[in-house]
């Protein structure tokens, strides 16, 4: 899956100084992980990995070097060059600063489906392709396999790179999956069950705040203690608070990735939430974030001439 | 203390007044499950008995005059609570030892003395579980709690109390067929960390090298809230003229967790806090108490989001404190 192109690119790239770092994936201490690397010396770009196990959204990874003049080269799946776009129209960082080696993604495969189809399973008993695999020598296809969160996808090319490594794709996505549907057709009680039962097993560990791209904040509106917003016990009020707080934080700005789904150590369906607020913004202001440059963010743009009375 | 074999009718008769009253770990729940009711309350680790997640410590009001203060109450009904070795161990060799050596925490105390241990044996040890490497095993046992090895048809059983008086003597078959099983179990897992690691890990307080070790963790608290042995808390008041303190568990990966009230940060960054939570496992609970604070259960190995694995760090140093060693 094009891994030795991406570390062709990534020793390219560092040996012409062209780039100080690169941010990738590498192989976990567990079966079916890739986790985040940085790569600093080209002679270690052969720890670079590109597979189905690429959970996290590295554009989270660029956000500690706001402050430094590092030239970084991200690998970017669709959802990772959306976050960087945002990034860059928030002014996080200078365009030039960031290099971006788009990767159309095949879909992040869940470990758990995995299991529950197919029982034990090992890594060597798999041979990997893009849309299929082989498992004990069997034909499977990809698809019934993927996260939630991206069977979903709508962009799984990267809309904005520097050089694009691998051939665009075709969403996964093709309406048999559709959550919110799902949620709309339900009853508000029956919604309200709903999130009161995932919501009560959250820990508050924030590990879907730390693991998104676009939850930057120094404070925490969560972690403040002038004003105190909720404190630390996770009851399901303060929860709900806190999730509902950061979704409104991110309308407009959300990228749809799931990473903080998949960052849930309790897998809380908690992506729903600002997934349900990109719809809103979708349909009232036809937009969605971090697909151009150029396009106005309508909720972080001011304008006089403003149809909205409420905000002038 | 004694050992004997319990059959499964009377493990069940033993239980019947309990029912209301057992907790079970998520973990061991997994592996024996079917040895406890359907009441049985299944918790994460001990830390849901011991340290709520918030808990009032006391509450308060203005009087008019003076203020009034009422210590918060604490439940004290008899409890059970039966879990891995890992998990009861947590309890034994670490908490115990934070929260009832002086200054003894006295909510913890009445708490942890209504609490009676059950150890299940761990017959199956889990790609992410290191236990040997910090001292436990899979059967780990101790003098206060039961030891249990359940089986087809019954459950080997050590300890002292009413369970005993149910069972039967296994004899030297029985003896044999357990300590086959526990060689077998414990068979090709890995031995213990060098006495000298946690003395020596400190001398390598400024090393480069947690640079890297930290650089994908993302500060989440996943890992601490998760762990059975993390006991950190954060106190607050919560109200004015009336209000109650509050405790709740705290992480040390968290930025907020070393903010001074100057706004200056001892621990600015991840690399500080990832280092913190190693040396105070690894380093300070161990010179200070003679026992690692980490138990090895892996549930944070497990559960990290971006598969930060302790043991890489652990492991990491050891190499490198044998190769100056050497």
């Amino acid at each position: 899956m094009f891994e030795k192109e991406i570390r062709r690119k990534a020793k390219e790239l560092l040996e012409a100084k062209t780039v100080d770092l690169v941010i990738g994936y590498t192989s976990g201490s567990l079966p079916f992980q890739a986790r985040p690397i940085l790569v600093s010396s080209p002679e270690d770009v052969g720890k670079l990995v590109w597979n189905h196990f690429a959970r996290s959204n590295l554009a989270r990874y660029l956000l500690p070097y706001r402050d430094s003049s590092k030239k970084i080269a991200l690998l970017a799946k669709g959802c990772d060059a959306r976050a960087v776009a945002v990034l860059l129209q928030e002014e996080q960082f200078p365009r030039e600063r960031i290099h971006i080696i788009g990767l159309p993604c095949p879909g992040v495969i869940s470990r758990r489906k995995l299991e529950e189809k197919l029982g034990e399973i090992k890594e060597e008993d798999f041979s990997w392709e893009e849309n299929s695999f082989l498992f004990q020598g069997e034909k499977w296809e990809v698809r019934p396999f993927l996260e939630d969160t991206c069977a979903r996808c709508r962009y799984p090319n990267p809309p904005l790179y520097d050089e694009l490594i691998g051939e665009e794709k075709e969403p996964w996505r093709d309406g048999s999956v559709d959550y919110l549907k799902e949620l709309d057709n339900q009853s508000r009680e029956e919604r309200w069950q709903f999130f009161a039962a995932e919501l009560s097993r959250c820990i508050r560990c924030y590990a879907c705040r730390n693991a998104c791209p676009l939850c930057y904040c120094k404070e925490c509106f969560a972690e403040s203690d002038s004003p105190r917003w909720v404190n630390g016990v996770p009851t399901l009020s303060d929860n709900l608070f806190f999730h509902l707080g950061r979704s409104m934080h991110l309308a407009g700005r959300c990228v749809e990735c799931g990473a903080c789904e998949r960052a849930c150590p309790e897998e809380i369906k908690i992506g729903l939430l600002p997934l349900k607020v990109e719809e809103i913004v979708r349909e009232n202001f036809s937009f969605e974030a971090g697909l151009s440059l150029e396009e106005e963010a309508p909720l972080l743009t001011y304008k006089e001439s403003d149809p909205g009375e409420f905000i002038k | 203390m004694s050992k004997g074999l319990v059959t499964k009718e009377k493990w069940w008769k033993w239980l019947e007044d309990k029912k209301d009253r057992l907790f079970l770990s998520e973990r061991a729940q997994k592996r024996y499950g079917s040895w406890f009711p359907p009441e049985v309350k299944v918790v994460k680790n001990g830390k849901e008995i011991l340290l709520p997640s918030g808990e009032e410590m006391y509450r308060y009001f203005w009087a008019g005059e003076e203020w009034k203060v009422e210590e918060g109450e604490v439940n004290t009904a008899p409890l059970f609570f039966f879990s891995l070795p890992c998990e009861a161990r947590a309890i034994i060799e670490i908490t115990d030892k934070v929260f009832l050596h002086e200054p003894i925490d006295k909510n913890y105390r009445q708490r942890r003395k209504s609490l009676s241990l059950g150890i299940l044996a761990c017959l199956q040890p889990e790609p992410t579980c290191f236990c040997s490497l910090v001292g436990g095993g899979p059967f780990w046992k101790n003098e206060e709690a039961l030891f249990l090895v359940p089986r087809k048809e019954d459950i080997y059983v050590e300890g002292e109390g009413e369970l005993l008086s149910y069972s039967e003597e296994g004899g030297e078959k029985v003896k044999q067929e357990i300590q086959t099983l526990q060689k077998e179990v414990e068979s090709g897992l890995p031995s213990p960390l060098p006495s000298y690691f946690s003395q020596e890990l400190y001398q390598h307080f400024e090393d480069e090298e947690w640079d890297d070790i930290s650089w994908h963790c993302m500060n989440c608290g996943a890992c601490t809230f998760l762990c059975p042995t993390c006991y950190c808390f954060d106190l607050s008041i919560e109200g004015r003229l009336k209000g109650f303190q509050l405790r709740s568990w705290d992480s040390c990966m968290f930025p907020k967790f070393t903010l001074h009230a100057s706004f200056h940060n001892p621990r600015p960054t991840g690399k500080e806090r990832v280092r913190q939570r190693v040396m105070h496992k690894f380093s300070y609970f161990p010179e200070r108490e003679g026992n690692f604070a980490c138990v090895g259960c892996g549930v944070c190995v497990e559960k990290c989001p971006v598969n930060w694995d302790i043991r890489e760090a652990i492991e990491r140093m050891v190499e490198k404190i044998d190769r100056l060693r050497a």
